[in-house]
């Protein structure tokens, strides 16, 4: 499917055929739970999440302009939603201290640990600075889609990540970039 | 740093929707096209009374402002009532007309 099924299924839908919204759902399914799930960190949830800004896509179809991509209508739409989810019922997360590190006996053990402490201090940013870095890396490190996306110009965005990654840099513990891990990269 | 972040982040996550997810965001979708479209609001009904209230509040906001003025304690609605008070129901009234107008045009959308 392509951005010109897209529209044609757009067309359908508005002309009063709703089954042609599945087309839609089916091409976008994965990008929109993924996403979902980096903002919440929850399987079911990102599901839910994601289900309702289809839901949302389907009521609102008839307000996209066609002055830009259907996907970047999508996304916009599902980024706002996504961001008022998390903002009324933030996801739990654990303070560093409390993860628990596997039994270190290998270097991809110790790796996993790092990933898995930069993402938990990623989830304890300021709203602004995480959905940045959220977005940005969502959309493969695309500065204009991501800051479409967001709602916000493209130098906002850029300076929310530069912050981002100086509390990133503040924020995660000596011990994550151990020195194996750093002989390791 | 930056790079082995980059990388870090970019391979975030990568969930797969369930099997049924497609099925019940159909079934969702299709419950919402059978489904009345929403009840529009009836301006034409509310507005003679949504006039009222504004002009009643603007004319008190002009009578409560020249009273103060006059260096008046009282306003003809308000004769018996100080002046804090007075003041009150009007943000009162401001408030609840603008809470009014809010949900009116969200129920609208």
């Amino acid at each position: 499917m392509t951005a010109v099924d897209d529209e044609a299924a757009v067309d359908r839908v508005l002309a009063g055929d709703p089954s042609a919204f599945e087309g839609i759902v089916r091409r976008w399914q994965g990008p929109l739970v993924n996403l979902a799930y980096r903002f919440c960190r929850d399987r079911g949830r990102a599901e839910d999440m994601a289900q309702e800004a289809f839901l949302r896509a389907y009521r609102g179809l008839a307000r996209w302009r066609r002055q830009g991509m259907f996907s970047t209508w999508l996304f916009a739409l599902a980024t706002n939603l996504y961001r008022s989810e998390i903002r009324r019922i933030p996801p739990v997360t654990l303070p560093l201290d409390r993860l628990e590190p596997s039994s270190g006996e290998t270097r991809d053990d110790d790796v996993e640990d790092r990933d898995r402490a930069i993402r938990r201090v990623v989830d304890t940013l300021p709203p602004k600075y995480r959905e940045a870095l959220i977005l940005f890396y969502f959309r493969e490190m695309d500065v204009a889609a991501a800051a479409a996306s967001l709602g916000v110009p493209e130098g906002t965005l850029k300076a929310r990540l530069a912050r981002a990654r100086h509390l990133l840099r503040r924020k995660l513990p000596a011990t994550v970039w151990s020195p194996r891990l750093k002989e390791a990269q | 740093m930056t790079d082995e972040l980059d990388r870090i982040l970019s391979s975030g996550a990568d969930v797969r929707p369930s099997p049924t997810f497609l099925r019940s965001v159909m079934a969702a979708v299709e419950r919402q096209a059978d489904a009345p479209p929403p009840i529009p609001f009836p301006w034409r009904r509310a507005l003679p009374g949504i006039a009222l209230a504004a002009i009643l509040v603007i004319v008190e906001a002009f009578a409560l402002g020249s009273a103060m003025e006059v260096n008046a304690t009282t306003v003809p609605l308000f004769e018996d009532m100080p002046t804090p008070t007075a003041m009150w129901i009007v943000i009162g009234l401001f408030v609840s007309a603008a809470t009014t107008a809010v949900a009116a045009v969200r129920i609208e959308r």
